[in-house]
């Protein structure tokens, strides 16, 4: 069971940073193609008014070439955006598991010990019920998504459809229910006493200094 | 009755210690649940369309570029050159830690990581150099709200997403102002330094100065690369974050080699991270604000106000206020998202230009980074420097002063914001 | 009983026809059916962006929207017909086919969908637009074009060598002013609207295609609602409908006038010669979307182009 757990704990970590670097990677390429036909086309009508006719031509067909690519990738938008989603509605439940949700404990901290593990377990109990609505809610949507069987905008050509991506939102809020279920039965048992929220950017922070303090 | 309910709800949830973002989510759904004919699945597609915004999706690349730059050494490098520069001044090297602020601003779309990344070195050198510590860090704290209102700003694309207002306008409405406050932290630092009698460096010399601009020139192109890029019509402001994802990378890894290949999944993982948060956040307040539209709430709000007769100054004062109250205790994008339907329309009546009002949403998020309860800079100090948050809060206060007079010339004079859009031709 | 609440939303300002018309709609139906029906309307995206407007009629969540008709790939391939370059002479031709019986017909294709079209709301003809003057296809190569999200624009712009590129109607200034586009196709109520004569030297008149709309509804609430409801609601679309499209036409003329008096873009007329080469570079698209579309549909659209 602990093995499961911190495996997938891993294929959630790098599910992230996959998703990330991926959607990145498509929208620079984009770009690039972009940014690539227009100097050989305006090269060729150079040449074409000096009447090199055949490295005009050359030169057209090289703008030719780029702007084909160009032309295929016009799904680059609707995919980044679909990983996005990805990205996310699988990574919320992360931010529940390493604490990355900010919120504000100041008044619950001037409260006393007994009293804080009660506003503990109503907090928790909020976040259960957020996630169940949230889950029961979605699945229902993607359900209609799937029934109808529609491809999504832009993305026939490399047959994804709508309901793909749309899954990623139930399946997000099951994770998220499992990951406050977790922290409810270490509030009850006594071994946590809050949902441990974020100071913010607290972990990327720490990381940067240990960093730099290693330096 | 039912917006009471809402707002009681979210506020309700906030302080027993739930999550903002799920604050913000439970509250609508329970609101939709109990008063609406509609139904959660509505929420549940809003929730998604979050992720379908092409102007949002500017901020998971400007934060992976951010991390790639902290991580990767642009920031040192920038420091370095910001002490070359003024540290020979008179409290130099607080002053070269606002200069540093302000470089990384235009870098970096978000304030919290312009204060983890100048804060945790600069405020320990001026330490070190015998600075005391609360003024170090107050200065870096308050500096570093530059962070969304130089461009780029992740809180500028919020606004431009909620009203649709041209990003690329908005940035440049940024610039004047930004810079005009970073030189107002530094003029009153020199004089807070001269009574103090702070300390200066010795002066660096041309060859040095000439040397450490050199290795910080990799980090001052990318400014070039995105605002060039973007006013040349290479790319979309989206698109430029995605560039400016790719070349902090390439930077940090070939050009720095601060650090490894290996360690760029963490990068990655760490950038993946904030955008969950801040996006989850963006979502829910998405949400929050169509269950504010379906109630008709921002439509009813307008009438009434449109009805009292302000004149547009008197408008501004109250935008300021209501939204140094919110910036208490919420995180800047879900303000903007939640407040612009409702105060937009009723500038747009009052013929209070949308870029404007933009920088004035702005600013008022900057000072609301730097208030407790909720004031992520402050966190951020409080950790990079070890100090508790109460000592944080101290040290910040004063220089909130400052930002608050910059604010009234910002809501007071629109000059200061349209004055470079308008130069540069943007209508 | 409560009365029957229909969520109109839609993309645009009040001010334009479709937002006239969702206006006028609702007060109509609330001077005739008071207390029966009441019609609420979210203009400018307020409710949906045009991405799940569509999605949140399925379910129910909203029952009324009148999307682009380059917007319903995803639903049918037959409402492509729309799209096709050069198909339609004028907006009078495609009126006539929209009132034949093969267009009336493509109002129930996404039945099975649960999506019923209850009528056609005109924007206008197309126009190209660039920053260099477009007189024959040629003229547009490596150029990029803003599209909508459509398989049959895509290959419009390819067959002459530019590039489409998708992006938001919101965004399309920034982008025609910054030159992440260089091009787009719009009715000149939009460009007029959308000040785009002030980011385009150069705006030439084309009419290769047109820019419409279909008002659909959920066909399961459509269907649910009281006999005498629905057949008022009927006689009110069609009186809408009919204003709708006739101020769409007088505001395409007003808004070329107010382009030409602005001076800002030159206005390029096509002789017939330069016509025909765009006829040339265009109409084999045609070919690559018959199949889907159905090459019966494509004839009774022609034959729209005659005048009774
Ligand atoms: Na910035
Ligand atoms: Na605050």
């Amino acid at each position: 069971m602990a093995a499961v757990y911190r495996y997938w704990s891993k294929l959630e970590e790098g599910a992230i940073a996959f998703l990330l670097a991926f959607m990145t990677l498509v929208t620079f390429v984009y770009v690039v193609l972009n940014n690539l036909y227009t100097p050989f086309y305006d090269l060729s009508d150079w040449l074409a008014d000096k009447e090199w006719t055949a490295s005009s031509d050359f030169f057209l067909n090289v703008g030719d070439f780029f702007i084909g690519l160009a032309q295929e990738m016009t799904w680059s938008t609707a995919l980044t955006k679909a990983l996005f989603a990805w990205l996310l509605f699988l990574g919320m439940a992360y931010g529940v598991r390493t604490a990355g949700h900010i919120g504000v404990d100041v008044v619950v901290k001037l409260c006393s010990k007994p009293v804080q593990k009660v506003l503990a377990i109503i907090a928790c109990l909020a976040c259960l019920l957020y996630a169940a609505m949230m889950c029961y809610a979605s699945f229902d949507w993607v359900h209609t998504l799937f029934n109808a069987n529609l491809y999504a905008e832009d993305l026939e050509k490399i047959h994804i459809k709508l309901w793909y991506i749309g899954a990623v939102v139930p399946v997000g809020f099951a994770l998220v229910w499992l990951r406050f279920a977790e922290i409810f039965v270490r509030i009850i048992r006594g071994l946590q006493s809050g949902l441990g929220l974020a100071d913010e950017a607290g972990d990327a922070l720490k990381h940067m200094v240990d960093g730099e303090e290693h330096k | 009755m039912t917006i009471l309910f809402l707002f009681f709800m979210l506020f309700l949830l906030m302080l027993i210690g739930v999550p903002i973002a799920i604050s913000l989510g439970l509250s609508g759904a329970l609101t939709i649940l109990f008063f609406s004919q509609d139904s959660i699945r509505s929420l549940v597609i809003k929730l998604f369309e979050t992720s379908e915004h092409y102007t949002l999706l500017a901020i998971p690349f400007f934060l992976l570029s951010g991390a790639f730059m902290t991580s990767g050494g642009v920031a040192k490098r920038l420091i370095d050159f910001a002490n070359a520069s003024v540290g020979h001044i008179r409290g130099g090297l607080a002053i070269a830690a606002v200069l540093a602020c302000m470089l990384f601003a235009a870098l970096s779309g978000s304030s919290p990581a312009t204060v983890a990344a100048v804060g945790s070195i600069a405020i320990a050198g001026m330490v070190r150099s015998g600075y005391p510590k609360e003024f170090g860090a107050g200065i870096v704290c308050n500096a570093g709200t530059l962070g969304i209102l130089i461009p780029p700003s992740i809180v500028m694309v919020v606004y431009a997403a909620a009203t649709e207002t041209s990003v690329g306008k908005l940035f440049m409405a940024g610039v004047v102002p930004g810079a005009l406050l970073g030189l107002a932290l530094m003029v009153a630092i020199y004089i807070v330094a001269r009574k103090k009698n702070l300390p200066a460096m010795p002066r660096a010399s041309f060859r040095q100065w000439l040397s450490s601009g050199r290795k910080a020139i990799w980090g001052l192109l990318l400014m070039v690369i995105i605002l060039g890029g973007i006013y040349t019509g290479m790319f979309t402001p989206t698109e430029a974050a995605a560039v400016a994802a790719v070349y902090a990378g390439f930077v940090a890894l070939f050009v720095y080699k601060d650090m490894k290949v290996s360690e760029s999944p963490r990068v990655l993982l760490d950038a993946g991270k904030l955008t969950i948060m801040l996006m989850f956040i963006i979502a829910n307040a998405m949400v929050f604000a169509f269950v504010l539209t379906t109630e008709q709430i921002p439509q009813t709000i307008a009438q009434w106000v449109t009805g009292l007769g302000l004149s547009p100054w008197m408008f501004l004062l109250i935008v300021n206020i209501v939204l140094l109250l919110a910036g208490n205790f919420m995180e800047p994008s879900a303000i903007i998202l939640i407040l612009a339907p409702i105060l937009f329309p009723i500038a747009m009546e009052l013929g209070i230009d949308p870029i404007h009002l933009g920088v004035v949403m702005v600013v008022n998020m900057e000072i609301g980074l730097i208030t407790p309860p909720v004031g992520l800079n402050l966190f951020v100090t409080s950790a990079v420097t070890g100090m508790p948050l109460g000592q944080t809060i101290r040290a910040a206060l004063p220089w909130l002063l400052l930002l608050l007079g910059f604010l009234m010339i910002v809501t007071y004079i629109p000059a200061v914001s349209l004055w470079l859009p308008n130069a540069l031709g943007m209508p | 009983a409560d009365p029957i609440v229909i969520k109109f939303s839609h993309v645009v300002a009040d001010s334009t026809p479709k937002g006239q018309g969702a206006l006028m709609f609702k007060k109509l139906v609330e001077e005739r059916l008071k207390g029966k029906v009441e019609v609420q309307v979210y203009p400018n995206s307020s409710l949906y962006g045009d991405g799940k407007e569509m999605e949140a009629l399925l379910l129910g969540d909203v029952q009324m929207i009148a999307p682009s008709l380059a917007k319903f790939g995803q639903y049918t391939k037959k409402l492509q017909i729309f799209d096709l370059p050069f198909l339609f002479n004028d907006i009078q031709a495609v009126d006539r086919f929209q009132h034949s019986d093969a267009g009336k017909g493509l109002l129930k294709s996404m039945e099975n969908n649960n999506i019923t079209g209850l009528g056609y709301w005109h924007n206008g003809m197309k126009q190209l637009s660039a920053n260099k003057a477009l007189h024959e296809p040629r003229d547009a190569r490596g150029l990029k074009f803003r599209v909508q999200a459509s398989d049959v624009l895509d290959e419009q712009f390819k067959a002459i060598r530019a590039n489409p590129r998708k992006m938001s109607f919101a965004e399309v200034y920034q982008g025609l002013q910054t030159g992440v586009v260089n091009g787009a196709e719009n009715p000149w109520s939009n460009i007029y609207s959308q000040k785009f004569n002030e980011v385009q030297k150069f705006i030439t008149e084309s009419n290769h295609g047109v820019l419409d709309y279909m008002l659909i509804t959920n066909t399961k609430f459509w269907n649910g609602l009281p006999a005498d409801v629905r057949s008022e609601l009927d006689k009110i679309l069609d009186e809408v409908t009919d204003k709708v499209n006739a101020e769409a036409e007088a505001l395409n003329q007003k808004a070329k006038q107010s382009v030409v008096d602005s001076g800002t873009s030159e206005v390029i007329a096509l002789k017939p010669e330069e016509r025909a080469k765009w006829v040339k570079a265009m109409k084999p698209v045609w070919k690559k979307f018959e199949g889907e579309i159905g090459s019966d549909l494509i004839d009774a659209a022609l034959a729209a182009n005659d005048a009774k």
